[in-house]
C-alpha cells in the first residue's frame, strides 16, 4: 500500500476548498491575512489528523445507525482539546480565530473525510488522509489570506510590499472574501479544463 | 429600543451569511431556487430559535452550576442533533403538510453551522434568555433575507450566458460578493 | 474483527461509552491546560495594565466601581499615582474591551484594546489611531468628556469608522467617570460623583489601603 498517495490526493485531486469546494465558512471567515488563514488550517488539520485516525480505529466497534452521532462526539471532543490547547499556548492566534475554532466541529470537511475515508480504511491510511487534506486545506487558506492581504494591506505575512493607502480595502473586508475565493477557483476550473 | 437594534443588526447590518460567513454551505448548496430556500429558511428558523433557547438552558443550569463549561461544544452539537431528528419525528405526525415543506432540509441543519454559531454566540454575548431567542430569530430571518435574494439572482443568472470556467461555483461565489457589497451599505462605511 | 450489528443495546452501550471517555478525556486536558490558560490571561491583563499605567507602579488588587473592574497603582511608598480601569463599550461590531490608565492627576496616560470585533482595517486601527494619528494620551478629566471632532470635539475619528471612534470615546469617557467616582470615596469630604472639577487633585498624597502587588485574582 502506498502511503503517499492519500497525502498528495489531498494536497491536489481532493483538494478540499478548491476542488471538493467543502468547509467555506472558515475558508471565507478566517483568511483576513495569510497568517490568520495558516492558523485556521493548522487547526483543523490537528482535529482531522486525529479524528481520522480515532475514528478508522473504532470503526468495527461502532453500529451503523449510530456512527454519525458517533463521529460527532469524537469530533467534537478533539476540537474542544485543540481549542483548550490554543487558548494556553497561543492566546493571540486564539483571539483572532475566535468564534471559527469550536465551528470546525460542523465543518463539513472534518465529518465528510471521516465518512468517505476513515470509515473504509486502516488507521494509518486515514491519518495520512488526515494530514494530506490538512495540508491542502491550510495551503488553500494561506493562498486565500496572503491574496486578500496583499490586495487589501499591501503586506503578506505582515511584511509591507507597497504603501497602505494603495490597499483595496474590500478585499479584506466580506465581499473580498467571496470574491477572490470566486476568481480562484474560476482560474483552476481553467487550468484543469485544460 | 433595545430589542429592535438587535433585530436591524442582524438582519441587515451584521448579516449571519454576507457579514459573519456563517452558513456557507447551504448559502451556495440549496439557493438555485427560491423555493428550496425558503424552505431552508423555514427549517432554519424553526431549529434555531428552539435550539438557542435549549443550549441556553443547558448553559445556564447544567453547565455552569457544574463547573464543566469545557463540554459547552460537544453538549450542543449533541443537543443539536438530537433537536433535528426530534423536530423530525415530531413534524411528521402532527403536520404532514410542514413536514413535506421541511423534510428535506432538517438532516441537513445538524452541520449547518449557523445554528451551533448562534447558541455559542449568545453566551460569548452575554445575553439574556428574551434577548437570545429575540437574536436568533432575527439571524435566522437574515439568512432567509440572503437565501432568497440570492436564489433570485442565481434563478436569473441560469438563464445568461457565462464564460465556461466561470460556470457554477466562481459565478456563485463573486454574486455573493457583490451581494455582501451591497450589504456593506447598511453598516455605512462611515 | 467484524463489525457490532445495530441492535439496540449495542448502540446504546457503544454511544455510551464514546461519551464517557470523550468527557474523561476533556476533564483531564481540561485540567492540563486549566493552568497555562489561567496564565496566558492573566499576563496579558497584567500587560495591559501595566502599560496604561506611569512607569514603576505598584498594581493592587482588583475591585469593583460602577460595575468595571479598577486597578488601583501605588509608588514604593504606597501613595496612589494613578488607576486602570477596564472597561466594556458598545462598538460597530460588538463589545470592545479596553484597558484605560490615569495617573493621580486624572490626565489620561495610555489605553489598549484587550478585545474587539471591529472592521478589519478601518475600526480596528482604534488600536493605534489615539494615540499616532490623534493623540489621546494627557487628556485630563478635569476637562470634561472627550469627544470627535465631528461632535464638537477636539479628536480626529478614524478614517471611515467614526461608530468605532465615537464608541472608543464613550469607553474613555466611562473610564474617565469611574476614576472620578473610585477617587471620591477616598476623600471623605468630597462626594462629587461627576466627570468633575477639582476632586482629583488632592488624591496624590491619599494612601491606598490596597497594595498587595501583582495578585489578580482570578
Amino acid at each position: 500500500m502506498n502511503y503517499f498517495k492519500p497525502l498528495v490526493n489531498g494536497l491536489v485531486k481532493e483538494n478540499p476548498t478548491f476542488v471538493l469546494i467543502l468547509g467555506m465558512c472558515p475558508t471565507l471567515g478566517t483568511t483576513t491575512s495569510a497568517l490568520n488563514g495558516m492558523g485556521m488550517g493548522l487547526a483543523t488539520m490537528a482535529v482531522l489528523m486525529c479524528t481520522n485516525t480515532v475514528i478508522s480505529a473504532l470503526k468495527n466497534l461502532i453500529p451503523d445507525q449510530v456512527r454519525i452521532p458517533s463521529y460527532i462526539v469524537v469530533i467534537a471532543a478533539f476540537v474542544t482539546i485543540v481549542q483548550m490547547c490554543m487558548q494556553a499556548y497561543m492566546p493571540d492566534l486564539y483571539a483572532t480565530l475566535g468564534l471559527f475554532i469550536p465551528l470546525i466541529v460542523v465543518n463539513c470537511i472534518v465529518l465528510g473525510r471521516a465518512e468517505a475515508f476513515a470509515a473504509k480504511n486502516n488507521p494509518l491510511m486515514s491519518f495520512m488522509d488526515g494530514v494530506g487534506i490538512g495540508l491542502g486545506f491550510t495551503g488553500a487558506l494561506t493562498i486565500i489570506g496572503a491574496i486578500r492581504e496583499l490586495l487589501g494591506t499591501g503586506c503578506i505575512f505582515g511584511y509591507n510590499l507597497y504603501p497602505e493607502r494603495f490597499g483595496i480595502l474590500v478585499f479584506v473586508l466580506a465581499p473580498g472574501a467571496f470574491l477572490t475565493l470566486g476568481y480562484l477557483i474560476a482560474i483552476i476550473n481553467k487550468l484543469r479544463a485544460k | 429600543m433595545k430589542i429592535f437594534l438587535i433585530i436591524i443588526s442582524c438582519i441587515f447590518v451584521n448579516n449571519i451569511v454576507l457579514a459573519q460567513f456563517l452558513g456557507i454551505c447551504p448559502f451556495l448548496g440549496v439557493s438555485k431556487k427560491i423555493d428550496t430556500a425558503i424552505g431552508m429558511s423555514a427549517a432554519v428558523l424553526f431549529v434555531m430559535t428552539i435550539a438557542t433557547i435549549v443550549t441556553w438552558l443547558i448553559y445556564t443550569f447544567v453547565l455552569i452550576p457544574l463547573g464543566v463549561d469545557y463540554l459547552q461544544t460537544i453538549s450542543y452539537i449533541l443537543v443539536i442533533a438530537f433537536l433535528v431528528q426530534m423536530v423530525d419525528i415530531i413534524l411528521k405526525k402532527i403536520s404532514p403538510a410542514l413536514y413535506q415543506a421541511l423534510g428535506v432540509f432538517l438532516p441537513l441543519i445538524t452541520t449547518n453551522c449557523t445554528i451551533l454559531g448562534v447558541a455559542i454566540m449568545v453566551i460569548q454575548k452575554n445575553m439574556g434568555l428574551l434577548d437570545s431567542t429575540i437574536f436568533a430569530v432575527a439571524t435566522s430571518l437574515g439568512f432567509a433575507v440572503a437565501m432568497v435574494l440570492f436564489a433570485g439572482i442565481r434563478e436569473q443568472l441560469a438563464l445568461t450566458k457565462i464564460p465556461e470556467g466561470m460556470k457554477g461555483m466562481p459565478i456563485a461565489l463573486i454574486t455573493a460578493g457583490l451581494l455582501a457589497m451591497a450589504f456593506m451599505g447598511f453598516s455605512g462605511v462611515c | 474483527m467484524k463489525k457490532l450489528e445495530s441492535t439496540f443495546a449495542n448502540m446504546f452501550i457503544v454511544l455510551t461509552v464514546i461519551s464517557v471517555v470523550a468527557g474523561a478525556g476533556l476533564a483531564a486536558v481540561f485540567e492540563v491546560t486549566k493552568g497555562p490558560i489561567a496564565e496566558a490571561n492573566l499576563k496579558k491583563q497584567q500587560e495591559a495594565i501595566a502599560a496604561v499605567l506611569p512607569e514603576g507602579a505598584q498594581v493592587g488588587e482588583a475591585s469593583k466601581v460602577n460595575g468595571n473592574s479598577v486597578y488601583m497603582a501605588t509608588d514604593s511608598k504606597g501613595a496612589f499615582t494613578g488607576m486602570a480601569i477596564e472597561i466594556n463599550t458598545n462598538g460597530f461590531g460588538g463589545n470592545v474591551k479596553m484597558m484605560v490608565g490615569f495617573d493621580a492627576k486624572g490626565a489620561l496616560v495610555d489605553y489598549s484594546i484587550l478585545e474587539m470585533a471591529e472592521t478589519p482595517g478601518l475600526g480596528s486601527k482604534m488600536g493605534e489611531w489615539f494615540r499616532e494619528k490623534s493623540d489621546i494620551r494627557g487628556a485630563l478629566i478635569s476637562d470634561g468628556e472627550v469627544k470627535v471632532s465631528k461632535d464638537g470635539g477636539k479628536y480626529d475619528a478614524i478614517t471611515a469608522a467614526t461608530i468605532s471612534s465615537r464608541a472608543f470615546m464613550a469607553g474613555v469617557n466611562a473610564a474617565m467617570a469611574t476614576y472620578t467616582a473610585a477617587t471620591a470615596g477616598m476623600i471623605p469630604t468630597d462626594t462629587t460623583e461627576n466627570c468633575g472639577v477639582g476632586d482629583t487633585t488632592s488624591v496624590d498624597s491619599i494612601k491606598v489601603e490596597t497594595t498587595k502587588t501583582e495578585e489578580v485574582a482570578q
